[in-house]
């Protein structure tokens, strides 16, 4: 079928700046103590953010896409260790900091939304005083200011009557406005980079538009770097500028989302554009990727992906491909690429 | 089977399942005596007709009632007014044998295939749980699991294995072999692939429709994702705080969508899957249950709401010139190519 995806809308394209990156990743490598042996979740990714811009990093379940946002924010899980790499913010290696200097960066100059706003924010205090704790955490504001700081933040985030919610405790809110609350947070202290995992995953499609509107606001008007994490390419293609498609733990394939959504070339980026039922036509059925994520366990030496792959030729069960640029601004892990027909 | 529920012959013109002035409420306040004061209509004087093979989507965002319907439907709580007839019989009435006969022929698949298969319980013994009441031999029983794994296309070895050796899309496979081991001819799919991976969903998908073409099921699938209902459906129930707010034919309803909240809820689907780029229908605010009782629910949150519309509740009624094609809007109006109100 001809039919190509409609150009993404770029509700603020141009907003990326030309300057040196915002973040930088350096073959970063996450590791998880299993037993016995060490697997590896996140393996050789590196990418860049600039200032004013949205990377979407897509994947499915166990991709390591996760491990790779907390990895940025230095909030893994104890079994979960940084082997490798560097992740340059601001100027510094953030792998190199001391736990005490990065508690001054993380929630001030870069912060993190989670899917869950129920389970991220504590029940039993108000909204308000979660706030302010992030701004007396960063800065010496006196309680009237931080208050009145936390009350212009929720409003700038579109919740009513924002001075009088403060006193609101989380279980009064709805999950957009939780969401909105979380937003808040990561804010509130107006940094330079917001990471996002599935902000919007839980929530109703009309409060996802709501919320998506509101992040693209934001890094218009802020100059916010964003790193937009998601399973769904259709908030990917609705708001990011740039997207990085992780499979079993590595980047397949990078570029901006005019490029990758018109002319994808890694066979499991195609393979997940072939799958999603689409709205405008109803087929006989929907395409399948065949078989499943390898286990990180029994990792192929070669391409991750050849025993899925329909493409597949002998070097792809021979040798690992590496990520090599296939045009301008984009770039790709793949033997034997071809072009990609819906 | 299905003769155990027959009481009189049936045409295939009769709708399998019959609903009609279907409520659901629960008391949400009490007076010192513990009596109810107030109530949350969560399924709201609901009226539709399932017909023989045929799919109906059930959509609509969180609270909109749908999984409370569904479970009203299969008799899983009790209704607080309403009838509903399935096959001839009226379900709610129903005791004893007739019961018993209901409930194999309705079945229900979940969300989220990893908390409700037991952990502890193997492929075999999860499919083959429903069996017990049909007294077969060891021997048969094992054939028919058997039978049951190949349908859902699972390797015979998964009756060996644990929930946890599969896959979300594997795992799910293994639900639906567990609701067709009893052979109903009904089966209610609650939201059965949002918590899977787009390549695991289409796999799931596929797989519903062909056994429904094998078998010639009956589905109530539920759903809050457009893009997946365009793909399953044949007709679809738009739900909006307890009520049914529009009911038409999957083509009829995807192209000429009339009740404003249809129309929020298409608009809010990333373009990457409409394939066109339309001006976004912006709602504000989100669903608030607690509506006053003679109005229309959606009206605090309608882009082109009438004086009348606070005061009295839009009847469900087919609209000129299509009696399949019902809407309960006082201001029901096209959208124009753009995706713009007319």
């Amino acid at each position: 079928m001809a039919r190509s995806f409609p150009a993404p809308v770029s509700l603020h394209q141009g907003a990326a700046d030309a300057g040196p990156p915002l973040l930088e990743v350096r073959h970063l490598v996450t590791e998880i103590q299993s037993r016995q042996r060490r697997l590896r979740a996140v393996d050789g990714v590196s990418f860049q953010v600039r200032r004013g811009e949205i990377l979407g990093l897509v994947g499915e379940s166990g991709c390591g896409k996760s491990m790779t946002a907390l990895s940025l924010m230095r909030l893994l899980p104890p079994a979960a260790t940084i082997a490798q790499g560097e992740v340059w913010f601001d100027g510094q290696d953030l792998l190199r900091l001391s736990p005490k200097a990065m508690r001054r960066i993380r929630g001030h100059r870069m912060s993190m939304v989670f899917q869950e706003p129920m389970t991220a924010l504590d029940p039993a205090f108000t909204i308000g005083s979660q706030i302010t704790e992030v701004i007396h955490a960063h800065g010496t504001d006196s309680a009237a200011a931080a208050r009145a700081r936390a009350a212009a933040m929720l409003d700038r985030l579109g919740i009513p009557n924002a001075a009088r919610r403060l006193d609101s405790y989380p279980h009064q809110f709805s999950g957009g406005m939780r969401q909105r609350v979380m937003l808040a947070l990561a804010l509130v202290m107006n940094p330079q980079l917001l990471i996002a995992d599935e902000p919007t995953t839980a929530l109703d499609v009309t409060i996802q538009a709501q919320i998506l509107d509101l992040v693209a606001d934001l890094r218009r008007e802020l100059g916010l770097g964003v790193v937009l994490i998601t399973h769904n390419l259709g908030v990917i293609h609705e708001i990011a500028d740039r997207v990085a498609v992780m499979y079993a733990g590595e980047i397949v394939e990078i570029g901006s989302v005019a490029r990758i959504f018109s002319d994808p070339k890694h066979p499991y980026t195609q393979g997940l554009l072939r799958s999603m039922p689409y709205l405008y036509e109803r087929r006989p059925s929907l395409h399948v990727i065949a078989g499943r994520v390898p286990d990180l366990g029994i990792m192929p030496r070669a391409c991750r992906f050849a025993a899925r792959c329909a493409n597949r030729i002998d070097q792809c069960t021979e040798t690992h491909p590496e990520l090599r640029e296939a045009d301008r601004d984009h770039e790709l892990r793949c033997y034997n690429p071809t072009p990609f027909a819906r | 089977m299905s003769s155990a529920v027959t009481t009189r012959p049936r045409s295939p013109a009769e709708p399998l399942l019959a609903v009609a002035g279907l409520s659901k409420r629960y008391p949400i306040a009490t007076d010192f005596f513990g009596r109810p004061t107030a109530w949350l209509p969560a399924v709201d004087d609901v009226s539709l007709e399932i017909r023989r093979g045929e799919t109906l989507a059930l959509v609509g965002e969180s609270g909109s009632g749908k999984s409370t319907l569904a479970r009203l439907i299969l008799r899983l709580i009790p209704a607080t007014a309403g009838t509903i007839r399935f096959d001839g019989q009226n379900v709610l009435a129903a005791r004893g044998k007739r019961l018993l006969a209901f409930r194999q022929q309705a079945q229900i698949i979940f969300q989220d295939p990893f908390e409700s298969l037991d952990p502890r319980m193997k492929g075999a013994a999860i499919v083959g749980e429903g069996m017990d009441h049909l007294d077969l031999g060891k021997d048969a029983r094992r054939q028919r699991v058997a039978e049951l794994l190949n349908l859902v296309h699972l390797p015979a070895d998964a009756a060996d294995r644990f929930p946890h050796e599969f896959s979300g899309g594997q795992r799910q496979r293994l639900s639906i072999a567990r609701a067709l081991a009893v052979d109903p001819s009904f089966i209610v799919a609650d939201e059965p692939v949002s918590a899977l991976d787009v390549s695991m969903q289409s796999q799931v998908l596929n797989l519903m429709r062909e056994l429904q073409d094998r078998l010639g099921l009956t589905y109530l699938f539920i759903s809050h994702d457009m893009s997946v209902v365009r793909h399953v459906a044949d007709r679809v129930a738009v739900m909006y705080l307890g009520r049914v707010v529009e009911i038409a034919p999957a083509d009829e309803l995807f192209t000429n969508p009339l009740h404003p909240y249809t129309q929020a809820l298409l608009s809010a689907v990333p373009s990457l899957l409409t394939g066109r780029h339309t001006e976004r229908i912006r709602v504000t605010g989100e669903a608030e249950p607690l509506g006053g009782e003679a109005a229309c629910r959606f009206a605090n949150r309608c882009f082109r709401p009438l004086e009348v519309c606070r005061r009295r509740v839009p009847p469900l009624t087919p609209i000129a010139g299509n009696p399949d094609h019902l809407v309960a809007c006082f201001n029901p109006a096209p959208l124009d190519r753009a995706g713009v109100v007319a």
